[in-house]
């Protein structure tokens, strides 16, 4: 937490900016430290259920309250503007929660990227109406926010979507299947795309604030992925057969969502970095408590060279990587374009949380295989991250074509 | 009802001990600087007091140097309407004796009160003795380590633990109590954002000490060393028989040789 604290020290917030963030700061880190980390082995026990004969989900048990906590505490209000019923406080004090959330539960953290991200869209692309009904309940927590883009053919390629979304009268209705829906089900909006010109290829699609509420039945859970970590966390298949969409729920203008969903993705991938040091902060703090209490050649192991310059290179990274995410989300404050930043920030922090967790593993040793020790966790829940929210291949992408364009005459 | 709650600032338990700076205002980090954890709970019992009753107002006061404005701001962002700092700087009274004359002369300053909160035991020293002092020198009826609080009219009956059990007891208003970390105010509530940025925007009165009629302030405690206690080393003992009653007669044995009190077991 001084670490975090330390940086934060350093960034151009006013006094009364930076009392405020060390409080809230401090609060959430009770919150983690004290009541959700106690819970996070059972989640991964229990993992999500879904009952094939109600098409319900539901979170393991004990998530809900939880949740309900960060609810009390106006958790999710922090980035939503005022006029919204939010404290529109910055972006950099938001990712630093998303850290601490994921220090002490990746599973329970996925509220929290998803939150922001439909907020944003909402409160940028949004019509009047749609802002005023869905920012909010985004902001108390009422609703959760989710996002529908993946489909069976349309993963890194998210231009490739089949979803068709037909107009007829002052409604579009949405049909063909989304995958990887974290939340599907449980949320209360899904920001989605579907083709609404066909011919047009990807400048024919648009974007939608999808309410499940509105849908009905024409939304529905098929079933809930078993997955190698995150197993509190809900992943569902959803098949959409006519889901009505009101006009007022569609996202900026028709054909033109390819771009807007794009263009939204860089500031959730600064949260994903933020994930990813939360994890590997974890990972780091479990490994150097080990290191110090098991001895082996009469002297604790953290004592032998070997390990201690692992921890060393674990923690340069970890700083690294919350360095990036940190840097990133306040030049986001200030208003630049963060679109390779962003890339950066979430490829580089994910691939130190693999590293992390992949020595942490190591210096637990026969321990760090067992279910019994978290880091066994840490190591199955932290793969996912390089690859949901653009793999570290279409990051590269991003930042291979950012970097080319910087050439000098 | 007007409810005040002490509340101390005491080291972070996770800031390095260091023996020149035992007290907040010897330190130069704010983040080394914490409310003593037990006082939170003595802020649950008046904000829970004052829900119940439906009215009522919670004033926290904190006898600190500016390292405890963060100490009064967290009051507020838990819910309490006002709160008071009285300006300590350089840790100029740190005696148990002096420091509950002053708290004691800022509640007849601040005239209006109806029960006087405090946790029930600093983090720190761990005396437990502010309440019971605070109590006699404004000559209150006083009741420690209290877990459950009703009102009735112009008494309080409440619940305090003993050893074995728990005593119930009835106070005439106004009343000084030492809340227990356990009952109904187990579970201090959580700042929130909302009050966060309340108490940001909040400016907290600081009173000096010799504005109050405190009296004599002479220290008659002196600190002449402070050191860490040293580690105690155990050693795992595993006994080993396959017939368990033989086993369990090794254990007895074993644990009346440390000279553990067994009961029946003897």
């Amino acid at each position: 937490m001084k670490q975090i604290l330390k940086i934060f020290k350093n960034l151009n917030f006013s006094k009364e900016e930076q009392e405020q963030n060390q409080m809230i700061l401090e609060m959430v880190y009770d919150l983690a430290m004290n009541e959700i980390i106690e819970k996070e082995q059972e989640w991964d026990e229990e993992g999500a259920h879904f009952d094939p004969q109600t098409k319900q989900v539901s979170y393991p048990s004990g998530m809900m309250e939880l949740y309900k906590k960060c609810q009390e505490n106006d958790l999710f209000a922090i980035i939503v503007p005022e006029e919204y019923d939010g404290f529109g406080l910055s972006y950099s004090l938001w990712t630093a929660v998303i850290e601490l959330m994921a220090r002490a539960s990746l599973a329970f953290s996925m509220f929290f990227p998803s939150q922001s991200l439909s907020i944003e869209i909402i409160d940028n692309h949004g019509t009047p109406e749609a802002k005023q009904k869905y920012l909010p309940l985004l902001s108390s927590g009422d609703a959760i926010g989710a996002m529908a883009f993946s489909e069976p053919n349309a993963g890194s390629d998210i231009s490739a979507v089949a979803t068709k979304a037909e107009k007829e009268g002052d409604s579009y209705y949405l049909t063909g299947n989304k995958i990887w829906l974290s939340h599907g089900g449980a949320a209360g909006t899904n920001i989605t795309l579907a083709v609404t010109d066909k011919s047009q290829g990807p400048r024919g699609l648009s974007a939608f604030i999808l309410d499940p509420e509105i849908a009905g039945s024409a939304y529905e859970v098929v079933r809930i992925e078993e997955k190698m970590g995150l197993h509190g966390s809900i992943t569902s298949q959803v098949a959409l057969d006519r889901a009505e969409v009101p006009k007022e729920n569609l996202l900026g203008k028709e054909n033109e969502g390819l771009r807007l969903v794009l263009g939204s993705l860089a500031s959730s991938r600064i949260g994903i970095a933020a994930q990813s040091a939360g994890i590997a902060e974890t990972a780091l703090q479990e490994s150097i408590n080990y290191a110090n209490q098991r001895v082996q050649f009469g002297r604790p192991i953290g004592k032998h060279q070997a390990i201690s310059f692992m921890l060393a290179d674990m923690a340069t990274q970890v700083h690294q990587a919350r360095l990036m995410y940190l840097n990133t989300a306040r030049m986001k404050d200030n208003g630049e374009n963060t679109q390779i930043e962003s890339s950066m920030a979430k490829y580089f922090a994910t691939e130190v949380a693999q590293k992390i967790t992949y020595e942490a593993v190591q210096i637990h040793g026969g321990y760090g295989y067992s279910r019994e020790y978290r880091v066994e966790r840490l190591f199955r829940d932290a793969r996912v991250l390089t690859i949901y929210e653009g793999t570290s291949e279409m990051q590269k992408t991003i930042i291979g074509r950012g970097t080319l364009g910087r050439a000098q005459q | 009802m007007n409810i005040i709650v002490f509340v101390k600032a005491t080291i972070d338990r996770n800031a390095p001990l260091s023996s020149d700076e035992i007290f907040p205002g010897d330190r130069d980090d704010k983040a080394d600087v914490m409310t003593n954890n037990y006082d939170k709970h003595a802020i649950e019992a008046a904000l829970q007091t004052i829900e119940k009753k439906g009215e009522g107002k919670v004033t926290a006061v904190c006898l600190g140097s500016d390292m405890a404005d963060k100490v009064v701001k967290e009051a507020i962002a838990m819910g309490c309407q006002e709160a008071i700092r009285i300006e300590n700087s350089e840790a100029r009274v740190t005696n148990f004796f002096s420091v509950a004359r002053i708290l004691a002369a800022a509640v007849k300053k601040i005239g209006t009160y109806d029960l006087i909160m405090f946790g029930m035991q600093s983090y720190d020293f761990s005396t437990a003795t502010m309440a019971p002092m605070v109590s006699e020198f404004l000559d209150l009826p006083t009741a420690s380590w209290v877990e459950k609080i009703s009102l009735n009219g112009d008494t309080v009956k409440v619940e305090k633990v003993i050893e074995g059990g728990t005593r119930t007891v009835e106070l005439k208003l106004p009343v000084v109590l030492s809340i227990a970390s356990s009952g109904d105010f187990e579970e201090p509530r959580y700042t929130s954002v909302r009050r966060i940025m309340k108490a940001s925007r909040t400016k907290v009165p600081v009173w000096e000490i010799d504005e109050l009629e405190a009296g004599s302030l002479d220290t008659n405690v002196q600190f002449t060393q402070i050191e860490e206690p040293p580690a105690r080393m155990e050693e795992c003992v595993v006994f080993k028989d396959d017939d368990v009653p033989v086993l369990v007669d090794k254990l007895l044995e074993a644990l009346k040789e440390k000279g553990l009190n067994l009961g029946a077991y003897k």
